[in-house]
């Protein structure tokens, strides 16, 4: 029997569907909904790769259309090419986590761990539709239940930070949502269908397609977490248990990503160079801002969260070189920048869903997320260490690893950019690729820190100390996408040709350019550049080949062994507080960038929100006792004055009583008589 | 002298009689004025049922004597004499205002009744306006004495008017209403001398401005 691709999706979808009502029905027996949970999501991810791999290779999707009792909302889905590709993402993400989480959720039980179970595959399952459908009216529902399922992630463990960190993500998501549906209704009221497909073929006045755009970017923007509205992320990634962590920023965010590319590529056919630009702008300033703010953090997850503002950051000057390319007919450079944007939101989600759950991992094993605790961890966790390692290198964007693929298509979409482009290209294509360069060395240099602390050197805590490997689904799942970074990096050449299908269904200028010729990869062009990771591999073997010829010719002369003593220090005798720590380690870069570190407070709109809300309260508070003196102050006056008035009948002289009765007697008489 | 003149004669008697009874101080003198009007009353309904041939006045003339010219009064001077409180006789209005504002119910009375049009007793107006005013005078009683056992003589007066007012409109009535109409009297005279005793022996007052625990 075999499948179509949107039967596997919908199996796909079912599964998590079924994964989160069975966890749901087995509220109170955490034990069996954690099993239950992370066995379907798996096999839901599967079936995900299953449904996405075939459209990916053939290059061919599918749209059909279900009518449903409201003429506005017809359930399009559209199975195309992008689609498939974040289904693929989202599914190989979910197999890893969801494994993972067979283990990792034991933490959690007797704390409700079945509703983690409900949460995540109902967040995987809105991912998922999300990306295939193909009407406003449900993108939206689908991305409204996403981001609430995500927010009860965030808040699951009900600390005070994490119930503010999930608010403050509330509100932004929301922020975000209001500015997405903006932009649809305005596209809804010029074609007067929901239908993404009316959309395309509608033509807007340049401004009314601007405005449409930036209501989205910054709508989606809010979700991706580039600066300046990347505020939650840093505290609600954190805050969400590390598997879900790791779907938040591996996944989740690139929904944000996969949304610009919807509407500025997908819908309105990036048309104004300036948009591309604008996308390319803020992707440089998120990626320089965001890896420098990770190198100052002490918690590892927290860490971690801002290196996903600077990898967005990352995407988005691929996806904005991408759209300039549009904008400018140049085939090569949009296909090209599509392709980094792309290539780069996968290898992404692989390596940070890969070091979140690292972080995860001790997390699990030592109950502390400041590295300044960890130490050591080498020795005692030795196969998550090697997978955090591989996570590191490739987030470092080291040859042969998936993250310089990317970055380098990235460079070399720059590169076009500057060299064929228009004067302003010209200018902003550089200063791209310095930025773009400083955020590399930066987040080398950000991760030797993460991983010299936590991994090398002595236990600075008892926690360090007695840490243990972790369980091995866990583990399995860390080597899984530490293998899967490590494909995409050596079958570069394999996977870029797939993408830039991707890439040149979107960009619709004709034949996609030669991005792969055997092992070796270009930029459309072999004379700008070519690289061969399998190549780079290779020399790297030679390099370890030569020394181990020289360790092995040597051995006779070697001197006896050495390293039995203390580390030498300078005289004096080792002590723990002499070891490099996360401050001293970033303390120059904080002290030369200052004015950059207090942007952050500035540009962080949580406190500008807050701000607003207390003026908004203050404003309450200022208005309230006009109406109190207009309105509530009269009234509250004459109440009592028309008691007192009516107290004055109760005389208590009951000769005034019968006063009444008569006069009441006399009153109903005249009445009586003159009516 | 005919009939109606002799009851329209008595009527103005009782005006004087109950502004008497308004009038004097002591509540025993109160109470052998009101056994006076009652006669008077009395008298005005044999004169009636002689003049009218109306059998059934008898009847109520000889209960309207046994309640209201012997019994009343006898309980009220016999319950009501040993209670003195000096300064609750004092005050209240005058005795020159009170035959003022008399004067001047009576007047409006006979002004209000003037618009009657009943040709059945359209010789017995003048007595028609004193049992309204009579009714009146009970109320200015009440009103203008201090004294609550003055407040129980105004309570007669004005049983006395509307009982006239019923005589000369409704004569004719079954005995049974009659009887209904005197019972009540006593009994609400015995309640209300009760409870004037209790009154006196509990806050030794009698002066109505005493008791305003009736205030909200």
């Amino acid at each position: 029997m075999s499948m179509s691709p949107l039967d596997l999706l919908l199996l796909s979808v079912g599964l998590y569907a079924t994964g989160a009502i069975l966890s749901l029905l087995l509220a109170g027996n955490d034990e069996k909904a954690i099993s239950v949970s992370g066995v379907l999501g798996a096999l839901g991810g599967v079936a995900g790769l299953a449904a996405a791999l075939p459209v990916l290779i053939s290059g061919t999707g599918k749209t059909v259309t279900f009518a449903t009792c409201f003429s506005f909302a017809d359930f399009v889905v559209r199975f195309d090419l992008l689609g498939a590709f974040m289904v693929a993402v989202i599914s190989l993400m979910v197999v890893a986590t969801s494994v993972y989480s067979l283990s990792y959720v034991r933490e959690y039980v007797g704390r409700g761990a079945w509703a983690m179970g409900l949460y995540m595959n109902l967040f995987v399952a809105s991912m998922v539709c999300l990306v295939v459908v193909d009407n406003a009216f449900w993108f939206l529902v689908f991305f409204e239940m996403m981001s609430l399922a995500s927010y009860f992630l965030v808040i699951f463990d009900q600390h005070e930070e994490a119930v503010s960190a999930g608010f403050q993500y509330f509100l932004i998501a929301h922020a975000g949502s209001i500015l997405i549906l903006i932009a649809f209704f305005i596209l809804y009221s010029k074609s007067g269908s929901l239908n993404f497909e009316t959309f395309r073929h509608l033509s807007l006045a340049p401004w009314q397609a601007s405005i449409v755009f930036l209501l989205a970017f910054f709508g989606f923007g809010a979700k991706a977490g580039m600066i300046p509205l990347h505020g939650w992320l840093p505290r609600a990634h954190p805050a969400a248990p590390s598997h879900g962590s790791a779907l938040m920023s591996g996944v989740m965010v690139k929904i944000g990503v996969f949304g610009i590319i919807k509407v500025g590529v997908d819908l309105l056919g990036a048309h104004e160079l300036w948009w591309g630009i604008v996308v390319l702008g803020f992707g440089a300033v998120s990626s320089v801002l965001g890896v420098m703010y990770a190198l100052v953090q002490h918690d590892i997850k927290r860490l971690l969260a801002y290196h996903t503002v600077e990898n967005v950051g990352i995407i988005l000057m691929g996806v904005g070189a991408g759209m300039i390319g549009m904008a400018t007919h140049h085939p090569v450079l949009a296909a090209v920048g599509l392709l980094a944007g792309l290539y780069h939101l996968l290898n992404h989600a692989v390596f940070k869903g890969l070091l979140f759950l690292g972080a995860g991992s001790i997390l699990f094993r030592t109950h502390t997320k400041d590295m300044e605790e960890l130490g050591g961890l080498a020795k005692r966790m030795p196969y998550t260490a090697v997978a955090f390692l591989i996570g590191a290198m490739a987030i470092s964007a080291l040859p042969p690893l998936n993250g310089f693929v990317s970055e380098w298509f990235t460079y070399q979409s720059l590169f076009t950019m500057s060299h064929d482009g228009i004067f302003v290209l010209r200018l902003a294509g550089p200063i791209a690729i310095v930025m773009l360069a400083i955020t590399g060395a930066l987040a080398a240099m950000c991760f030797i820190k993460v991983y010299g602390l936590s991994f090398s050197g002595l236990p600075r805590s008892a926690h360090a100390e007695h840490a243990k490997e972790a369980p091995w689904p866990m583990v399995v799942a860390m080597l899984f996408l530490a293998a899967v970074a490590i494909l995409l990096g050596l079958g570069a050449s394999v996977v870029s040709p797939v993408l830039v299908n991707v890439a040149g269904s979107l960009t619709q200028l004709g034949a996609v350019p030669q991005v792969a010729y055997q092992s070796l990869l270009m930029p459309g062009n072999p004379g700008q550049a070519i690289v061969s990771t399998p190549m780079i591999i290779l020399l790297l073997l030679v390099g370890v080949v030569v020394a181990l010829i020289i360790a092995e010719s040597g051995k006779s002369v070697r001197m006896s062994r050495r390293h039995g003593g203390d580390s030498w220090a300078c005289g004096y005798t080792q002590e723990s507080h002499m070891v490099v720590s996360a401050d001293s380690f970033a303390g120059p870069l904080k002290k030369n960038f200052a004015p950059l570190f207090n942007l952050r407070e500035q540009l962080n709109p949580g406190p500008m929100l807050n701000s607003g809300v207390a003026r908004s309260i203050r404003a309450a508070e200022r208005a309230e006792p006009f109406w109190d003196a207009v309105l509530v102050a009269p009234v509250l006056k004459f109440v009592p004055w028309l008691g007192r008035q009516a107290q004055k009948l109760q005389h208590g002289d009951f000769r005034i009583y019968c006063l009444y009765v008569v006069a009441a007697l006399v009153i109903l008489l005249l009445v009586t008589v003159l009516c | 002298m005919s009939g109606t003149m002799i009851v329209n004669t008595l009527a103005g008697l009782l005006i004087i009689t109950s502004l008497l009874v308004i009038c004097v101080k002591r509540p025993t003198a109160s109470a052998v004025f009101y056994s006076l009007q009652s006669l008077v009353l009395v008298l005005i309904f044999v004169t009636m049922a002689t003049n009218m041939h109306a059998e059934e006045l008898y009847a109520w003339s000889i209960s309207a004597f046994i309640t209201k010219v012997v019994l009343v009064p006898v309980i009220m001077y016999r319950a009501l004499g040993t209670l003195n409180d000096p300064v609750a006789d004092k005050g209240g209005l005058g005795t020159a205002w009170t035959v003022m504002v008399g004067v001047v119910i009576v007047l409006l009375s006979f002004l209000v009744v003037s618009a009657v049009q009943l040709p059945s007793i359209a010789a017995l107006k003048p007595a028609l306006g004193v049992s309204l005013g009579h009714f009146l005078l009970g109320v200015l009683c009440i009103v203008s004495q201090r004294n609550i056992l003055k407040q129980i003589f105004g309570y007669c007066l004005m049983e006395n008017g509307a009982h006239l007012t019923l005589a000369l409109l409704a004569y004719k009535a079954p005995e049974l209403v009659e009887i209904g109409v005197a019972t009540d009297s006593i009994f609400a005279v015995v309640i209300m001398t009760v409870i004037a005793r209790q009154i006196f022996r509990t806050l030794n007052t009698l002066d109505v401005r005493q008791l305003t625990a009736l205030k909200g």
